[in-house]
């Protein structure tokens, strides 16, 4: 399979690592940056362009780039959240085919797994880069709180990326087994990962290099981004207060605002207080601009942010109690994630488990790493005295199908260790009845409707009997990767039955082949282009040598009475060679590639002849 | 073990009987090797060696000083030998066997017995510890059982049908550990083993062995009869073997295990006329009795406050009974009284009271519903039978009046 890349797939950053003789590394890009923005940008000229590039431009491209699109994947459009955070994002975001989100760029509706993909893409390209080798099989990491559908978009984004996702695993869990790496540990930690977009919080035993997760939850809509959240918010509250004007409605003033705020609040980990500074944020008018200059103190902001702060730290309570595990029981509290270099953070944390974080991990780079251990304990070979890596994972919301009244039963409950399975006996209760609806349902409310449906089954060709004769036997089975599949058997005759899908948010096959083959294509158009620039500019600058040297041959020609066949020929080559350039013609220009390359030679020859006469 | 055993002083080795492997091992006690070198260099496997040497001591033949100090790691090891032991005798199904994946014949004969064992025993077996293991305990060896048949410690191997077989081994070890890895848990389960642990550990484990050695014995001469039969004859003796629990099962008037054994036997042998009879028989007690429990889980549940849970109950009663009128009632009621699912709730009630006629509770809720769901003329005709039975209900002689009111 050779090697297998970790990815760490993050809401605002991602991050490539790889086990390299048996230690994980994180792979830099060319530029040296170890971590790549999560933005993927439509330019004018509908190019791609994706991380650095992408963030670059965002300022002057707000409408056309993608962040955060890991907040929308797998969620359903008529969901209140997604309504609610539609009115904070640049980009236009469309209802897609499926209830699901669609993001509009340039001249077309992209999906959230095309623009991961893209992502995923670009992190691929990176580690190739680096190690020189094509790298198609993956491991990436997903918020453990992320449930079916989120976990299913995630592969099918991988699957466009043409990347094979050997598994998914989950960001804290991930982090722990970087943390444990190589050193033979004995004892139960918690992993606190506050990052871009989400919050998780995970309790694991660690016992040599198994590493059995007891517990996890979180919030998959809290995260950094509301940080800057408050911060934005409370610019726009004081220019409006000062100047009585909305710059929400301002794409451009408003992602301005947005850069800035997050800037603040990082430097804000390092110091007292920041000076934001906005010169020409809005014009008012003709030859009036206003400016936005204010200081925000650390004090301000812990202010602005104590409830986002404390309802991680609820989080926490419920899990331990919910998994009747004492603080005192935890031997170290692992911080993920880049929102927890707010010095408030770590002390409010630090405060509730009563002990001080662990400082030995990166918190931008672990899960990566931890991605990049997974992949190579689950495929590489390994010496004798290698321990192999174990991950006993749990599946972090309960499962279950709706019942008479619209209660939901739970078949796996929440913290199941993975891969489970549970059965479920379904009876007719109509004479001749021949099909059965089963709604599919992840989450802990009693009443079904309120957790999110997963998918809507209906068993088919059932044969005809008095009712309650024939029983069914389903089968819900969760993988290792968190994810749901549904199998049906008749009980008495043994035979499978047929189940058709009848609703989930998620694409259909079609949709992901035809997007794969898409990326495809682009990614076959962005190496050709590469390849027709560097034949250009290797043409053109045989082609200025050329000219340079024609005056001097002309002058060697004309004195030793050469034919001038050798000029008509450059004449005609440098002809062909500058349309099929700007006709951007591959293959035109591979033709005189070689004549030009000729008559370079040649030239030199004859020019020579001038400077040593007599030869 | 770092006792030094040496041969008990005047011992005649002639009136002594020995098997020959005492013997040998007694040929390698010196007075100078320790007890550990000792097991270790015996070639066997080193709890079989152990057991040899405290019989050899019980029996007056060695001595040593102190007790054998039970070092843990030591006792770690000598756990997985033994369960290994388990599978070398077991009758092995040779197309199973010789099955083409990428495990080693060992790695399969280990799944195999698993599989084939895993419902039997009990989760300690299953964990490979002992019944007495401290918690620590169980979890590492929870760990390593987990290390041997998570299905990623054979990612992407080729395993055909041994794929789910290691998947099923996983998820009854996760049951075991969800079951052994909690103290509330594993004391209820410890109260529902049939037998307690003897105090002495050696003496403890020999009797394990002994018992193990009679099964293999036993094991060994069906595996010779079985291997002589075609695959239909044993398919049919396994389903006659079902056949037989089944009506044991009846005996002991345990009606659920004995519909589960004659489901067992008719999967085997689908058309069997006799185990149909049976089935006929047991399965309606079996729900009865399984209905029994539901609904008096749904009572206690009901009188926690648990509504919800109450209803989930008495749902699965109705399921393995659809004709417990209690609980069909109790439901009815409940949903009446949560004002949700009426319609159902009417559909439930009509049933209770048909099933149970002039029951005057019964009979109120069916009324109550019907007024709610304005059918006027059904709920008049209910809450006239109902007060013939309660004349002295006041409260629904009013209702009544208001509903001939009503529909005049
Ligand atoms: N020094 C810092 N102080 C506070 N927040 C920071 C700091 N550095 C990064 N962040 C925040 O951390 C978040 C990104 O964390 P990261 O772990 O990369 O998230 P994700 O994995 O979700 O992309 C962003 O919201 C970023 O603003
Ligand atoms: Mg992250």
């Amino acid at each position: 399979m050779g090697r297998v890349l970790g990815i760490d797939l993050g809401t605002t950053y991602s991050c490539v690592a790889v086990v390299e003789e048996g230690s994980p590394m994180v792979i830099a890009n060319k530029g040296g940056y170890r971590t790549t923005p999560s933005m993927v940008a439509i330019t004018a000229g509908n190019r791609r362009l994706v991380g650095h590039l992408a963030k670059r431009q965002a300022v002057t491209n707000p409408e056309n780039t993608v962040y955060g699109a890991k907040r929308f994947i797998g969620r359903k459009w008529n969901s209140e959240l997604v309504q609610d955070m539609q009115k904070n994002s640049a980009f236009e975001l469309v209802e897609g085919p499926h209830n699901d989100i669609r993001i509009n760029l340039g001249e077309k509706e992209y999906s959230l797994p095309e623009i991961s993909a893209m992502v995923l893409t670009e992190m691929k390209r990176v580690a190739e880069d680096y190690l020189g080798v094509s790298c198609d099989n993956v491991v990436v990491t997903v918020p453990a709180y992320f449930n079916d559908g989120q976990r299913k978009a995630t592969q099918d984004a991988g699957r466009i990326s043409g990347l094979d996702v050997i598994r998914i695993i989950n960001e804290p869990t991930a982090a722990a087994l970087a943390y444990g790496f190589g050193k033979k540990l004995e004892k139960r930690v918690a992993v606190y990962d506050l990052g871009g977009g989400t919050f998780d919080i995970s309790i694991l035993e660690i016992g040599h290099s198994v590493y059995e997760v007891i517990s996890t939850a979180g919030d998959t809509f809290l995260g950094g981004e509301d940080f800057d959240r408050r911060i934005v918010d409370w610019v726009v509250f004081s220019f409006a207060k000062e100047h009585n004007v909305d710059l929400r409605e301002d794409p451009m003033a408003l992602q301005r605002v947005r850069d800035v705020a997050e800037k603040s609040k990082c430097e804000l980990s390092f110091q007292n207080e920041v000076e934001i500074n906005l010169p020409f944020l809005y014009s008012a008018g003709k030859n009036k601009t206003l400016h936005f200059q204010k200081v925000l103190t650390r004090t301000k902001l812990e202010e602005l942010t104590v409830d986002l702060i404390e309802r991680t730290i609820e989080i926490c309570d419920r899990t331990l109690t919910e998994a009747g595990v004492l603080k005192s029981d935890i031997a170290e509290v692992v911080l993920v994630g880049g929102q927890t270099r707010m010095p408030k953070v770590q002390l409010t944390v630090q405060k509730f488990f009563g002990r001080e974080p662990s400082k030995n991990v990166h918190p931008d780079e672990v899960v990566a790493l931890g991605a990049a251990i997974q992949a190579y304990a689950l495929v590489a070979e390994k010496s004798e005295d290698e321990e192999e890596t174990l991950l006993l994972d749990v599946t972090p919301h309960s499962l279950g199908i709706m019942i008479v009244g619209g209660y939901f039963q739970i078949l796996i409950e929440k913290n199941t260790t993975v891969p489970t399975s549970a059965g479920h006996v379904f009876t007719t209760v109509k004479d001749g009845q021949t099909t059965v609806k089963i709604m599919v349902f992840q989450g802990e409310s009693k009443v079904a409707a309120d957790n999110e449906l997963l998918g809507e089954f209906i068993l088919t060709g059932l044969r005809e009997a008095p009712r309650g004769e024939v029983e069914i036997d389903i089968t819900f089975e969760i993988s290792a990767d968190g994810i749901v599949s549904v199998a049906a058997q008749d009980r008495e005759t043994g035979r499978q039955q047929s189940i058709v899908v009848t609703a989930t948010s998620g694409l259909t096959e079609d949709e992901i082949q035809s997007m794969a083959e898409e990326n495809k294509d682009h990614l076959l158009a962005v190496a050709q282009k590469e390849q027709f620039d560097k034949v250009r500019s290797q043409a053109e600058s045989m082609m200025g040598e050329i000219e340079k040297l024609l005056p001097t041959v002309e002058q060697v020609i004309a004195t030793a009475q050469f034919s001038n066949d050798a000029l008509k020929k450059a004449g005609n080559l440098t002809k062909r060679a500058r349309k099929a350039i700007q006709r951007r013609d591959f293959d035109a220009l591979t033709e005189v590639f070689e004549g030009l390359k000729r008559t370079v030679d040649t030239f030199r020859g004859l020019a020579a002849r001038k400077q040593t006469p007599g030869g | 073990m770092n006792v030094i055993p040496r041969v008990a002083a005047g011992l005649n080795l002639n009136e002594t009987k020995l098997s020959s492997k005492q013997g040998f091992l007694l040929s390698r006690v010196d007075g100078v090797t320790s007890l550990e070198q000792l097991v270790k260099a015996s070639g066997m496997a080193s709890e079989q060696a152990l057991e040899a040497f405290v019989e050899l001591k019980k029996r007056g033949v060695i001595t040593w000083d102190g007790a054998v100090p039970s070092d843990e790691a030591e006792t770690e090891e000598d756990e997985i030998e033994e369960v290994a032991d388990s599978w070398v005798d077991m009758a092995f199904d040779p197309f199973e066997l010789g099955e083409e994946v990428a495990l080693d014949e060992d790695t399969k004969k280990k799944i195999l017995y698993y599989h084939k064992t895993m419902n039997d025993q009990t989760h300690y077996r299953m964990l490979q510890v002992e019944r007495r293991a401290e918690a620590k305990e169980i979890k590492r060896a929870y760990f390593r059982v987990s290390r041997e048949f998570h299905p990623d410690s054979y990612f992407r191997k080729n395993l055909g049908s041994y794929k789910q077989k290691i998947e099923a081994i996983f998820k009854r070890i996760s049951r075991a550990y969800e079951v052994l890895g909690n103290e509330q848990k594993r004391q209820a389960y410890d109260g529902t083993l049939p037998y307690e642990s003897t105090p002495e550990e050696i003496e403890d484990r020999r009797n394990v062995a002994e018992r193990r050695e009679r099964d293999r014995a036993l094991k060994k001469e069906r595996r010779q009869r079985l291997l002589r039969r075609s695959p239909v004859v044993l398919r049919k003796r396994k389903a006659l073997k079902h056949y037989e629990d089944a009506q044991s099962y009846v005996e002991q008037n345990e009606y659920t295990k004995a519909a589960n054994s004659i489901r067992l036997a008719l999967t085997l042998d689908p058309k069997n006329e006799i185990f149909e009879r049976l089935l006929d028989e047991v399965a309606p007690r079996a729900n009865e009795i399984r209905a029994e429990s539901e609904f008096r889980r749904g009572r206690v549940e009901e009188s926690m406050g648990r509504i919800e849970e109450a209803i989930s109950a008495y749902l699965r009663a109705i399921e393995a009974s659809p004709s417990d009128a209690r609980a069909l009632h109790r439901t009815a009621l409940l949903l009446y009284e949560l004002g949700r699912d009426m319609r159902q709730a009417l559909t439930f009630s009509r049933k209770a009271n048909q099933l149970e006629q002039d029951n005057s509770e019964y009979l109120l809720i069916l009324a109550k519903l019907y007024t709610e769901l304005d059918m006027k003329k059904n709920a008049i005709r209910e809450y006239t039978r109902y007060l013939v039975l309660n004349p002295l209900d006041e409260r629904a002689e009013e209702t009544l009046k208001d509903l001939k009111k009503a529909v005049d």
